[in-house]
């Protein structure tokens, strides 16, 4: 068994001491292989005979001097004797998995050479830690404390260090590193320690299950303000110093002198509503405050030939880059203090310095979607969602949505509706962006500008236009085909980066990109494979399993008994799906079960813009006409919302999709399907698509011919009433279904998004150089009766804002 | 001869000068304290003096210093006076008078009139060594004394003249010393703050120091809050460079200057700056030659020069798109990135490669050399096909790459005068040969030079310059008087080209 010795610093504070041991003692964890190493701190207030009497079964040293707490740690770890260290505040409860679970994560992954456990306030509500961010000037700071722990940061993640309020390292490597460095007696020691774990080519693991309970800052509010500000100052610079790479600190460290100098000036003045005349020449006085900076340099010099013999040592022999380490830090960028003088030099700095430009390596993420973001989101806005979701475990994330946003909230990543000001504000906020549809539209100026931009295009839209636009009448049908390809060409001209969902797919956009000539010797590089362009991230579906909470369908739906066998058609109707040939097939199954239901999900799309079809219509006249409306066939005339979809889902016995045989049906990527995947429904569909062709060779359903009615009728027929061949496929599926859960699906996006960069052949461009012509523009005419409903749903989805946005566009389009 | 003449606030010129100078003097004060600009307009022709320091001139022997000064600007020097009687090159150094043709000040992007006298001069001189000027410091019997700029006009002018990258490599053990020296020289005790070292006396908020002791501090804190004024500045400066930062002749002697001014003891300097010597990058060659591995005769010519140079060259291989770095006479893939080369290398060096094959050269501010001694230059153009699309590029391919190549390069090295005829005639195409290079070099050898072993090569590797023409900001200094400059008739659109011109405009004092 792993031995573990947690070790606790001492100082003044044995009541926390006692209570962290008792608590210690009731984890899950072999008593024997548990060894509790208590220092104390040179308190010289009795605290060490009180804990060597009260703890006779603890490790209690005096250390004969305050050696701070990196010192404490390091000296308790010369009195230990486990394989792992742990280091546990003595103001810190621990939950009683804490070890177990950290000792089994390190044991997991050798690349792990630190377990940062998850910190929360005392009562377990709020968040004081679940990762580490850093700024560019060094500062560490945990961006989510306070934040009411939702279980939303309860996914295991790399971080950039950890809290030295509750972490594990195998003694090898605390060993191999020298452990904490001693020189910054106290703060920051932890954010040191961890940064050199990376650069040794380690992992620094957040470990959610591994949970302390911590009473914030007991031992520093004993001191005053400046005491903290100048260690904080001091190791703030030595951090940067002994761990960024040359070109790094060249870029930050005279910036990150000046802002600091900066900022205790501003510290001392702004309370004391004073002018900038602390360090006027004729002073002799200063506030402690004030002097926090200089002093702070003054001590750095003191010890730089120190620091300069370690950095000397961390850079040779340092294992990752800072390309790595960037994206660790989250977002470097943070001005942190509310000081005005204090602002406008950050800002002045980061601009004249490019700092901004040297930490896009940073992952500051917006992901925009065209389509609303409500209760009931259509396959776009779930997708945006779902990347959004997976992406915020690592990176600071924005999730916008031109088409409005209401009713729903995300702790791990913000909200925001797009209008044409908030947009200008997000793209400048972001370093990567990640967009579905008509961004470079609303937002033109992307175009020139030199963010990374990654172009989501797993919907081929002028493949659908194709169908679509038919009800349109021959110019409009002409303006939206050529609209949309125009659209698609110009994202293909200047994004950097490309997400589709299907290798055919892939090898139909890499043909579009071709002739856009993005497909080049620089793009590619000598090792690169024209694939390397666009990644594969298909529609996911969630690890969790559906968990039913009521009935939806069966006993809710008036026709619908609780044993009927239901059909459920799990998305909008759409012109390019074959609902009719469905209804003639239940028509035929009816007469031998008359049991037999079918019930379409949602005949409303959520999107105001997206047009009633034709289709849509012809279905539910033909239920009507052939008398099964209410009876066989059953129509929800709005949508789903996401968070309810299971409970629908999980009434039903199978998932159908039909279709005509349409060029956009080939390269389509039916995101219903992996609902019916998600609810482990086995599956009746039309081949020819992706998820079609793939039924039988998978065992996960039957395909059918285009406009089949009988083959249809005996599919569905099959896996409704043969229980047997239902179970296989239901087993089948949750075998295949696992590759799209969405950390696997998205998995190229967020590989991508840790080390993002610009496409080769643009990077090096001048922006003014990049293809820009006309702004794409879908010329729909105009139509009293749709403009009228567009404008009612706009404002229902994204209120007067996003109306007011829509129709500004809409005129200046025109105008243009 | 017209004479500009710069002068401090409130100095009254004494009658030996302007009798020295002559009747066509136009006079302008530098800046006052607490002013944010002077007037500095100065019509482009004959002398321009910054007279910096008057108390260090002996007016009597003005008419000597004025016939030096003549002399050397008359041999297209920026001229710095110090005592003594050696002459010696500089970047820039302090001096009490400067000496600096008008024309040249003026296709610069003139004074900058929101720096004090001594800034103006010094500044000046930079800038001039910048754009490929020979920056002179002269000795003169009529000068007494060097004078002491201080720190903060140094700063100042180190500030708006190096790129933020460079500068800030030598920011960081400069600041850093200068924040620590006014604490150590004062002998302020620096621990009262620190836990460990002095704990106790926390409810106090206040503490007290020597006078001076937080000089160093204020000194950083007043450069940061002028960073936003400087940016106009900056900008003129870059846009009007022609020399790149890393290239700048005597760069260290003049950061030995700005060093000086801090007061910081030598040994604490060598430290500070041996702290930080990974910073400035001195381990990443400057120069990057292509070719084409699979093309043997310029590889062939590419370790030839190579093998003359004394400093180190990347080997940017298009065929295998391959940077090497060349290991005991070995070349082997390097641990460097294009990223990085493309942001440190000054030189680009293309032996039979074209632009295309150096995928960052066209768009960064290296100086680009293409050696076109290993290159048929018609051969490739006598067997492709043109097109005929409509909007389609009519040249083909090799047309279109060599093209491109000669319209970016700063300087051509060809195998014959042939080659040279045919380059020649292409760079009159791309509107490359006119006034500016004509003025600069009349024979055109400082832009195309027929090759004689390596020396043609050699030659462009150590004098990097970018040609009058390539710098954007010549022409439109040239054809546009100040009064237009700061016109407000302008289209928006145009005021936007015309940003640097504007910008210009303010920075001499100039008011529309």
């Amino acid at each position: 068994m792993t031995r573990v010795s947690v070790i606790l610093v001492n100082f003044r504070g044995a009541d926390d001491t006692i209570a962290a041991a008792a608590h210690l003692r009731k984890s899950q964890w072999p008593q024997e292989d548990l060894e509790i190493v208590i220092i104390d701190n040179d308190s010289g207030d009795g605290s060490f005979e009180r804990l060597h009497s009260a703890l006779p079964d603890c490790v209690v040293v005096d250390s004969g001097a305050n050696l701070g707490f990196a010192g404490g740690c390091n000296f308790g770890v010369a009195q230990s004797t486990g394989d792992i260290v742990a280091f546990l505040n003595n103001d810190a409860r621990p939950d009683p998995l804490w070890i177990a679970e950290a000792v089994r994560a390190i044991e997991e992954d050798e690349r792990i050479g630190c377990v940062a456990s998850k910190v929360l306030d005392w009562d377990g509500e709020k968040i004081d830690y679940v990762d580490g961010s850093l700024t560019w000037y060094g500062m560490g700071y945990k961006r989510e404390a306070e934040r009411p722990d939702t279980g939303e940061w309860d996914i295991a993640k790399n971080v950039l260090f950890p809290t030295g309020a509750a972490m594990f390292v195998p003694r090898a490597v605390y060993e191999e590193l020298g452990g904490f460095d001693e020189r910054y007696f106290m703060f920051y020691e932890d954010v040191d320690f961890g940064w050199r774990v990376n650069l040794a080519g380690y992992d620094v693991r957040y470990v959610p299950t591994s949970v302390a309970y911590h009473r914030h800052h007991v031992t520093m509010k004993k001191f005053g303000n400046f005491r903290e500000a100048y260690l904080l100052e001091r190791n703030a610079l030595a951090c940067l110093y002994k761990n960024l790479g040359p070109d790094l600190l060249a870029t930050v460290f005279a910036p990150a002198l000046a802002l600091a100098v900066e900022r205790s000036a501003s510290q001392a003045e702004v309370p004391a509503k004073t002018g900038p005349e602390s360090y006027s020449a004729d002073s002799t006085t200063i506030l402690k405050s004030a002097a926090t900076a200089p002093y702070a340099v003054s001590y750095f010099m003191d010890i730089l030939p120190s620091l300069a013999q370690s950095r000397s040592h961390i850079q040779a022999t340092r294992k990752k880059q800072d390309s790595e380490i960037l994206p660790l830090m989250r977002n470097a960028l943070e001005p942190a203090y509310p000081l005005p003088r204090y602002l406008e030099l950050h800002e002045d700095l980061v601009r004249f310095f490019h700092i901004d430009r040297a930490f896009t390596a940073q992952s500051k993420i917006l992901v925009v979607t065209g389509e609303p973001i409500s209760q009931k989101m259509a396959g776009p806005a779930i997708r945006a969602w779902e990347m959004s979701k997976r992406l915020s475990v690592e990176h600071a994330v924005r999730l916008c949505s031109t088409g409005g946003v209401k009713g729903v909230q995300s702790s791990t990543f913000e909200l925001f509706s797009g209008d044409t000001n908030s947009l200008r504000a997000l793209t400048d906020w972001a370093d990567v962006i990640i967009f579905q549809g008509f961004l470079l539209e609303s937002a033109p100026w992307l175009m020139q500008s030199d963010k990374i931009i990654v172009a989501d295009i797993y919907d081929p839209m002028h493949l659908e236009q194709l169908e679509q636009a038919r009800d349109q009448g021959p110019k409009g049908r002409k303006n939206s085909i050529d609209g949309v390809t125009e659209v698609l060409n110009r994202q293909l001209a200047r994004a950097d980066k490309f997400l589709c969902a299907s290798e055919k797919q892939r090898q139909f956009w890499m043909g579009q990109l071709a002739a856009r000539g993005r497909v080049n010797a620089n793009t590619l590089g000598p090792h690169g494979s024209a694939n390397d362009l666009v990644d594969i991230c298909p529609f996911g579906l969630d690890e969790k399993a559906p968990v039913q909470t009521e009935h939806a369908i069966r006993g809710k739906v008036p026709g619908i008994g609780p044993d009927d066998k239901v059909i459920i058609w799990g998305g909008g109707v759409y012109n390019w799906f074959d609902p009719l040939s469905l209804i003639q097939a239940i028509s035929l199954l009816k007469e031998k079960h008359p049991d037999v239901r079918l019930y379409f999900l949602g005949m409303k799309h959520p999107n105001p813009g997206v047009p009633a079809m034709r289709v849509a219509q012809e279905a539910l006249d033909l239920s009507k006409s052939l008398g099964l409306t209410d009876k066989h066939v059953f129509f929800n005339h709005d949508w789903v919302p996401y968070e309810e979809r299971q409970n629908y889902l999980l009434d039903a016995n199978v998932g159908v999709s039909t279709h005509f045989e349409h060029i956009e049906t080939q390269f389509s990527f039916r995101t219903r399907i992996l609902d019916y995947l998600w609810a482990k429904l086995p599956i009746v569909a039309t081949s020819g698509d992706s998820f079609g062709n793939i039924l039988d060779s998978e065992g996960i359903g039957i395909s059918v011919n285009p406009r089949d009615i009988e083959g249809l009728a005996n599919a569905l027929e099959e896996l409704l009433y043969n229980p047997e061949r239902a179970a296989a496929c239901s087993q089948n599926i949750e075998r295949f279904a696992r590759s799209f859960e969405w950390t696997t699906a998205l998995e190229p996006l967020l590989e991508f998004c840790r080390h993002p960069e610009r496409a080769g052949d643009i990077r090096f461009m001048s922006p003014a150089e990049l293809p820009e012509g006309m702004l794409g523009f879908i010329d729909p005419g105009f139509d009293i009766k749709r403009d009228a409903k567009l404008v009612l749903d706009y404002l229902k989805t994204g209120g007067p804002k996003v109306l007011a946005s829509k129709v500004t566009s809409r005129v200046k389009k025109y105008l243009s | 001869m017209r004479v500009f003449l710069v002068v401090p606030p409130s100095f009254e010129i004494p009658s030996p000068l302007m009798q020295t100078l002559g009747d066509d003097v136009v006079t302008r004060t530098a800046r006052r304290e607490g002013q944010k600009r002077s007037n500095l307009e100065l019509i482009p022709e004959g002398i321009a003096l910054v007279l910096a320091e008057p108390a260090l001139v002996d007016f009597d022997q003005f008419p000597e210093l004025w016939r030096t000064c003549m002399e050397s600007v008359g041999r297209k020097q920026a001229v710095a006076c110090v005592p003594g009687a050696e002459s010696e090159q500089v970047l820039s150094t302090a001096a009490a008078l400067y000496a600096f043709d008008a024309r040249d000040v003026h296709l610069a992007g003139g004074f900058d009139s929101a720096l004090p006298i001594h800034g103006v001069g010094l500044d000046m001189q930079l800038r001039l060594a910048g754009r490929a000027v020979s920056a002179v410091k002269v000795g003169c019997a009529a000068i007494t004394a060097i004078p002491e700029i201080s720190f903060a006009d140094h700063l100042t002018v180190l500030t708006k003249n190096l790129t933020s990258q460079v500068q800030a490599a030598y920011l960081a053990p400069l600041f850093t010393g200068v924040i620590d020296n006014s604490l150590r020289a004062t002998g302020t005790d620096t621990s009262a703050l620190d836990l460990q070292r002095s704990p106790g006396g926390d409810d106090v908020p206040t503490l007290s120091h020597p006078r001076g002791a937080f000089a160093g501090a204020e000194a950083v804190r007043t450069w940061g809050a002028s960073l936003d004024s400087l940016e106009d500045s900056k900008f003129i400066t870059s846009e009007a460079r022609r020399i790149p930062d890393r290239r700048l002749p005597y760069l260290h002697a003049f950061i030995d200057e700005v060093w000086a001014a801090t007061g910081i003891p030598a040994a604490t300097r060598a430290m500070l700056e041996g702290a930080f010597a990974d910073l400035r990058r001195t381990d990443i060659p400057e120069i990057v030659c292509a070719a084409r591995s699979d093309d043997a005769a310029s590889l062939a010519r590419m370790n030839e020069i190579t093998d003359e140079l004394t400093e180190a060259a990347f080997w940017w291989d298009p065929a295998r798109q391959e940077l090497c770095e060349r290991i005991d006479g070995q070349w082997v893939p390097s641990s460097h990135t294009l990223d990085t080369v493309s942001r440190i290398s000054c030189i680009a060096y293309l032996v039979g490669a074209s632009i295309r094959e150096v995928p960052w050269v066209a768009t960064s501010p290296a100086i680009l050399i293409a050696d076109f001694t290993t290159t048929d230059t018609t051969k490739g153009l006598e067997t492709e096909w043109v097109g005929h699309s409509s909007g389609g590029t009519f040249r083909g391919a090799h047309a279109q790459n060599l093209a491109e190549t000669v319209e970016r390069a700063d300087h051509i090295v060809v195998r014959s005068v042939e080659q040279r005829d045919f380059l020649l005639g292409m760079l009159v195409a791309g509107m490359r040969l006119n006034q500016y290079t004509y003025d600069e070099d009349p024979s055109l050898n400082s832009l195309i030079s027929i090759e004689d072993g390596t020396r043609a090569a050699c030659s462009a590797i150590a004098r990097p310059v970018h040609p009058f023409e390539r710098v954007k900001t010549t022409p439109e200094y040239e054809k546009s008087p100040y009064g237009q400059l700061a016109s407000a008739s302008e289209s928006m659109k145009e005021t936007i080209k015309r940003a640097p011109l504007k910008v210009a405009a303010k920075l001499k004092g100039n008011r529309s």
